[in-house]
């Protein structure tokens, strides 16, 4: 997640319309989300990006009603390393596994772990970023330090390390990967934490007497929403592409279980004879993070409108 | 400016052993050095245990840090716990390696997207800037491994059979050859390219943004109101403050060039520090594991640093605020 756009709204005051929601639950106003879709709709790649990886999504929980579990898992000696055909729409493995129904069924384990690493790390980073804002002082500095330390190495490194340490699996890649991603949220938070504790609403509530945990979850947090929105959408895409890597390293998901990254694990063997093994989970992963960058930059002018490019 | 470099210089030293702690109580309990002795039945208990001694095992963990770390300062990395080799060596014999690809990579992608991102601000909306930005979003989502496996396919594999000049698929010389440039070169060639491809895609979107920003400001309006040529203000005035931000940049990609070049090692056989290090996580070899990761934070804070006072010389703001 190096890129400008979703590094701007550090330090920034909080979108405008949010602004006027403080203290109330923001479902209470829900023209505000509507004006958000109606710009959301405005952009086209968006759009169409929301729709595929919706198709994507729905196709991924249906898996098991539209096609047996066997063809992705169970190997099929007869069948291997079969080139595209109506029978096997992209082919076979080299143990006669369909790829098409490898790759759908793998598209619910990278999926998820794509999601709920990302759940992890705003557990994390909200956390964090906003006890540090708030709290300010040794707190923020110990947990600044912290996030500039885990930030100085290089993240392939450590979830190696951590993958081996708590043995590769589904569950580890979720945590492993959720706590190496927290980092630029807890700075967004932290950021935006700073500008808005001095403001007139945040200091009443602090008046009339309520508590800091209070005080930061339902007055401050909701208003730095937005880009915490844009960086979470964006931070799925990086999350996939780190699955997919240390996966394709044999660390990740283990066999026969399929994952779009270690469904490559042998693809390099076979380049020659059976190009198809290479290509289609490639294509899948680059598919689904390019939708999902589309929808972050979407959310990034229908949230936050001052931002536009 | 003096004060400014002593001051980052002192920020770097804590953050250096913060990582160092953190490294080496993860790394530790990554795996249990004596595993590899489970198999050879020619060991007495009593062996197990001298070897336990020896390395100070049977301590707590942050007192085998403290041992770690008083070997550092004398300079002393350790040795591998398999091949036995010093680890200050097999470091320096795989630097190179990595620095030879990373900084090709550093090179190709400030050569590339720097033009590419301030022509695609200068024609903004035009069909240039459409296939500019299209083209670093699909970078932007490419897996490196993957689109080095279709390179190896398409260069290596394919243009071979169709009797076309092909590249190597991996390694980093050939092996009849041996170390010539030439040689270098050819097997540089697709995991340069590879890596450069996927980090360009940042660059060309960070700083297209940044111009485009640049250029609406109010001193490039005064520059072509006061009748300044149209080049001038776009390199004179624009382009030298759009590129401020290159620098945040430029020490933000660093560790993530570092995870790219570990896996276009990978992919491409290329025998740097990434590969080393995969090749010794599954064994607990944490002598070898720590100085590879002490290596690489150590590079990322000193390019760090360099980028930040090199900032501060460029733009005064930084020196002189907090």
């Amino acid at each position: 997640m190096s890129d400008v756009a979703s590094a701007l709204p550090v330090g920034a005051p909080p979108p405008a319309p949010a602004a006027g929601l403080t203290g109330r639950k923001m479902t209470e106003s829900p023209s505000i989300w509507r004006m958000a879709w109606r710009r959301f709709c405005r952009h086209k790649a968006g759009l169409i990006a929301l729709v595929v990886l919706t198709l994507e999504i729905l196709l991924a929980l249906f898996a098991p009603v539209l096609i047996p579990r066997d063809l992705a898992i169970d190997p099929s000696p007869l069948n291997i390393l079969q080139p595209p055909s109506r029978e096997h729409w992209l082919g076979t493995d080299e143990v006669g596994r369909d790829i098409f129904a490898r790759l759908i069924y793998a598209s619910r384990i990278s999926l998820s772990i794509g999601f709920m690493a990302v759940a992890v790390a705003i557990v994390v980073g909200t956390s964090l970023g906003a006890l540090a804002g708030y709290f300010g002082g040794w707190v923020d500095t110990i947990l600044m330090r912290l996030t500039d330390a885990i930030l100085s190495i290089p993240a392939l490194f450590f979830l190696i390390v951590l993958s081996v340490t708590l043995g590769p699996s589904v569950r580890t890649m979720i945590i492993v990967i959720g706590l190496l991603s927290w980092m630029e949220l807890a700075r967004i938070i932290r950021a935006n934490v700073l500008s808005l504790k001095r403001r007139e609403f945040v200091e009443a509530a602090q008046t009339i007497g309520a508590r800091s945990p209070q005080v930061i979850a339902r007055h401050i947090l909701p208003n730095t929403l937005a880009p915490v929105v844009v960086a979470a959408t964006l931070g799925v895409g990086n999350a996939l592409l780190t699955e997919a890597s240390v996966s394709y390293l044999g660390l990740g998901v283990q066999p026969p279980e399929p994952s779009w990254g270690n469904m490559l694990y042998n693809a390099q063997s076979y380049f020659f004879n059976a190009p198809w093994i290479t290509l289609y989970p490639g294509f899948m992963i680059l598919i689904t993070v390019l939708c999902i960058n589309f929808i972050g930059d979407g959310l990034r002018d229908a949230l936050d409108p001052r931002m536009k490019r | 400016m003096g004060h400014y470099v002593v001051r980052r210089v002192l920020q770097a030293v804590p953050l250096l052993f913060l990582i160092s702690v953190m490294s080496f109580m993860l790394i530790r309990m990554s795996g249990d050095p004596m595993s590899m002795y489970a198999q050879s039945s020619s060991l007495t208990q009593a062996d197990r245990e001298r070897i336990i001694k020896e390395h100070g095992w049977d301590q707590p963990r942050i007192v085998q840090y403290g041992f770690w770390l008083r070997d550092v300062a004398r300079g002393d990395l350790g040795s591998s716990l398999y091949t036995y080799q010093p680890v200050t060596q097999m470091i320096l014999e795989r630097l190179p390696n990595t620095m030879i690809l990373m900084g090709t990579v550093f090179v190709l992608t400030l050569v590339v997207s720097i033009p590419l991102a301030i022509l695609s601000a200068l024609k903004q909306y035009s069909k240039l800037d459409y296939i500019i930005t299209g083209a670093s979003f699909l970078a932007f989502a490419l897996p490196t491994f993957w689109l080095g496996l279709v390179f190896i396919m398409i260069f290596a594999v394919k243009f071979k059979e169709w009797g076309l000049p092909y590249l190597p698929a991996g390694g980093m010389y050939d092996l009849v050859e041996g170390q010539s440039l030439p040689g270098l070169i050819k097997h540089l060639i697709m995991p340069a390219i590879v890596l450069s491809i996927v980090s360009m895609a940042a660059y060309v979107r960070y700083l297209r943004a940044s111009m485009i920003e640049v250029l609406h400001d109010d001193y490039i309006r005064t520059a072509r109101a006061k009748g300044l040529p149209e080049g001038a203000v776009t390199w004179r005035h624009a382009f030298r403050n759009a590129l401020i931000p290159l620098v945040t940049l430029i020490t933000m990609n660093i560790p993530l060039l570092f995870s790219g070049a570990l896996i276009t090692e990978q992919v491409f056989a290329w025998p740097g520090m990434g590969r080393l290090f995969v090749d010794h996580a599954n064994r607990g070899d944490y002598p070898v594991l720590m100085g590879l990761v002490m290596t690489v934070s150590v590079l990322v804070v000193v390019f760090n640093l360099v980028a930040d006072i090199a900032y501060a010389a460029i733009d005064p703001r930084i020196r002189f605020g907090s």
